[in-house]
């Protein structure tokens, strides 16, 4: 007791500062929002250097879907090639990353060297400072070697920011055993016989009166693979003639109110509310699961679907395939437009991440890319041309409705609005899509829109 | 306290004031000076005074994110301090086997936002949900719940009562078992009745507890955002498109910080002036 009173401060301080101690390091200990991170290649290096021929370690951030187990066929080819190079991914759920990608790019972080980004995202990043330009690394004729709608999208005031991964295309699939079932002929695979959404409506409208009549059992006639996303709603409009900005990329009103708009949100509105062929309350992967599990009639799906989830989920799955419908009185229109790779401004390694993109846009990579990583349609033409020219129909394992969707790609493609303020657009017209879904009057919301977005633009005008 | 110990306590209480201070105040001084500074192209910061509050004040999306935030709040404090006090009574009443129930209607509070959420989402759905599929086996129509610009709020409001009446239940609880039993006594042999009682003696009784629920139940309820973010997203028609969320959505999509700061800064000014409106309120009737 005596002893306690002669110091009874210093054992109180230490026992004040073990306890701030314990309290700052469970602070800086915790982080339960961390991210997925994965070494590949090997044991991680410690040393890092701008010289490529010593140990380097190449930070990709990407989308969840595309970590290491994906990548490895093209980085263990890059190994060889390269064998000082490693990798380290970082991956997020789509918009999830597109948060992190906001933040911490905004911040400078020094972090990540190579960025996946979403095409129509790429003049925003641009704009930004987000991205590297890539002009001092690429030729005249890497330029050339890629489709327009692809050159087009990772380009902002002349230069290049972004090297594409593919570009894409959709079909209309259809389960061969539900039409059986219900007795119709199934939709030709030709270009020439191509339906019109019209047509489209007034099948889909039959299919339910035969499938499920009461809206009952859980079957539906037809919906967008993405359903209520710009990607797939786009080429409604398009369809018509309308666009998502206007030519100087900023201007919203009187376009996306205009009457072609309304016209395709319309039918939009109908296939949920007036005809009922198409479900409510379900997101994207909802739509594919449905699909795949055989209670969806018909679907407009991205030319990646049917490996990417038919052959994975369900392979003995009896569908067929048909081209994009278009509107009776407008002209055929496809969606198109992929992910890239960006070299983040604040890279430590822009040469080396340079390398391994120019490999994996222009060189060897592209094809195991195709093969393994992401079986898309290729941005570029030599390897377009493959696929017309490959009569096995199993160039890089691709099917047959890559020819179509090549051939979809080369004429009727039109990408997402290339606007500096994409990320605003895309923000609201979500949030229409989806109001409309759930039974808005098309031309109150798309006018809504134009008074939202009119401020979020302008600000890009500056 | 001897003036020794002075030094001991404030070392004592340093861990946490630094945490409030990292965490809690320098968050919000931040904000409101960031409030003031707009964003461009090439992430090139400008000064621009009140411009983001003027022009959040002109928009029609924050003004009707400002009308659902305040309805909101309108329906789900009342009701859910309403209902836990009548939880509270229920399971205050002396019965064998009544902390089975105190902790039935506790369990929903264990059970984390984001899954409460997945889980009503799932009941909820047009598409199939247990609610649509109990209406038809009743013979009634299935409802678009929320999907609906006309029920999204009443759902997720539902679901809000479910998880969040069991929490305030426990401090309501607290506060009744901490009433003296002489005063009943004394009532019962005045010959008040039950409903007297309650409103002449239980009530005021509470008053320091409901004080602290009120309070803290409406700053909490302000600042909800997961289920809105998670089951509607805002929709349908911005009908559940709270400030919250709207701020969020500002600040990842839209990338727009200012705006974002400036709907926050106006956030914060909203549960300054409520949370101390309603403590000068119910202090000035004790």
């Amino acid at each position: 007791m005596k002893k306690m009173n002669k110091y009874p401060i210093s054992k109180k301080v230490i026992i004040s500062i073990t306890m701030l101690c314990l309290l700052l390091s469970a602070c800086t200990a915790g982080g339960s929002t961390t991210p997925k991170t994965s070494e590949v290649n090997g044991t991680p290096t410690t040393k890092e250097a701008n010289q490529t021929n010593e140990n380097v370690k190449i930070r990709i951030l990407t989308l969840q879907d595309w970590g290491e187990s994906k990548f490895k066929p093209m980085l263990d080819e890059y190994k060889k090639i390269k064998p000082n190079v490693s990798f380290q991914f970082e991956t997020y759920p789509f918009q999830e990353m597109l948060k992190v990608i906001q933040v911490k790019m905004a911040a400078g972080d020094t972090n990540y060297d190579i960025i996946s980004v979403d095409g129509p995202l790429n003049q925003n990043y641009a704009s930004r400072g987000f991205l590297k330009p890539m002009d001092q690394y690429l030729s005249e004729a890497d330029k050339k070697a890629l489709v327009p709608s692809s050159l087009q999208a990772m380009t902002y005031n002349g230069k290049i920011y972004s090297a594409p991964m593919a570009t894409a295309s959709s079909v209309l699939y259809y389960n061969k055993d539900l039409f059986d079932k219900a007795g119709m002929p199934y939709p030709s695979s030709e270009k020439e016989a191509r339906m019109t959404w019209e047509q489209v409506s007034e099948l889909s409208q039959k299919l339910m009166e035969k499938l499920n009549p009461k809206r009952d059992n859980g079957i539906w006639a037809m919906a967008l693979e993405q359903i209520n996303a710009t990607y797939n709603i786009m080429p409604l409009v398009n369809s018509l003639g309308g666009t998502g900005v206007g030519k100087d990329g900023i201007t919203v009103d009187g376009v996306i109110n205009s009457e072609p708009w309304v016209k395709a949100m319309t039918f939009y509105g109908n296939l949920f509310n007036k005809w009922n062929v198409s479900p409510k309350g379900m997101d994207p992967d909802q739509i594919r699961n449905l699909f795949v599990s055989g209670k969806l009639a018909m679907l407009v799906g991205a030319v990646e679907f049917a490996k990417n989830q038919i052959e994975m989920n369900n392979p003995k799955m009896n569908y067929g395939f048909a081209p994009h419908p278009y509107f009776k009185d407008g002209k055929a229109v496809t969606p198109t437009g992929s992910w890239h790779y960006g070299i983040n401004t604040a890279s430590k390694h822009p040469d080396e991440a340079m390398d391994f993109i120019h490999w994996a846009v222009w060189g060897a990579g592209s094809d195991i890319s195709l093969a393994k990583v992401y079986p898309n349609l290729p941005a570029r033409y030599d390897q377009i041309q493959k696929i017309i020219d490959d009569k096995s129909g199993e160039y890089v394992g691709f099917r047959a409705h890559y020819k179509l969707g090549v051939d979809e790609a080369m004429n009727t493609a039109v990408p997402r609005p290339l606007a500096i303020g994409y990320s605003d657009w895309d923000s609201v017209m979500m949030t229409v899509f989806e109001d409309i879904r759930n039974g808005a009057v098309p031309k109150q919301s798309l006018d809504r829109a134009v008074e939202e977005l009119k401020p979020a633009m302008e600000k890009y005008r500056k | 306290m001897p003036k020794k110990y002075n030094s001991v306590a404030y070392l004592l209480i340093f861990p946490v004031i630094s945490l409030i201070l990292i965490f809690k105040i320098y968050p919000i001084i931040s904000s409101v000076v960031e409030s003031f500074f707009s964003v461009g192209a090439g992430q090139v910061k400008t000064f621009v005074g009140l411009r983001n509050f003027i022009d959040l004040f002109t928009e029609p999306v924050f003004l009707k994110s400002l009308g659902v935030t305040i309805v909101f709040n309108l329906l789900l404090t009342p009701i859910q301090v309403v209902i836990s006090i009548l939880l509270a009574l229920l399971v205050n009443i002396p019965l064998k086997g009544i902390r089975i129930f105190r902790s039935i209607y506790y369990m929903p509070v264990g059970i984390s936002i984001s899954v409460t959420a997945v889980i009503w989402g799932m009941m909820l759905s047009p598409n199939g949900g247990l609610i649509n599929t109990l209406l038809s086996l009743i013979g009634l129509p299935p409802q678009p719940f929320l999907i609906s610009p006309n029920q999204a709020m009443f759902s997720i409001l539902l679901m809000c009562t479910w998880q969040g009446v069991g929490y305030w239940m426990i401090f309501v609880l607290g506060g009744l078992q901490g009433i003296p039993r002489e005063i009943y006594e004394a009532a019962q042999i005045d010959g008040s009745s039950g409903v007297r009682t309650f409103f002449r003696i239980t009530l005021p009784s509470l008053k320091p507890v409901l004080t602290f629920v009120i309070v803290t139940n409406t700053v909490v309820n302000l600042l909800l955002f997961a289920p809105m973010y998670m089951l509607t997203d805002g929709g349908p028609q911005r009908s559940t498109n709270v400030l919250m969320l709207e701020a969020y959505k500002t600040l990842y999509r839209s990338v727009d910080p200012g705006r974002a700061y400036a709907i926050i800064t106006v956030l914060i000014m909203m549960v300054a002036i409520i949370a101390t409106s309603q403590m000068t309120l119910l202090r000035e009737k004790d």
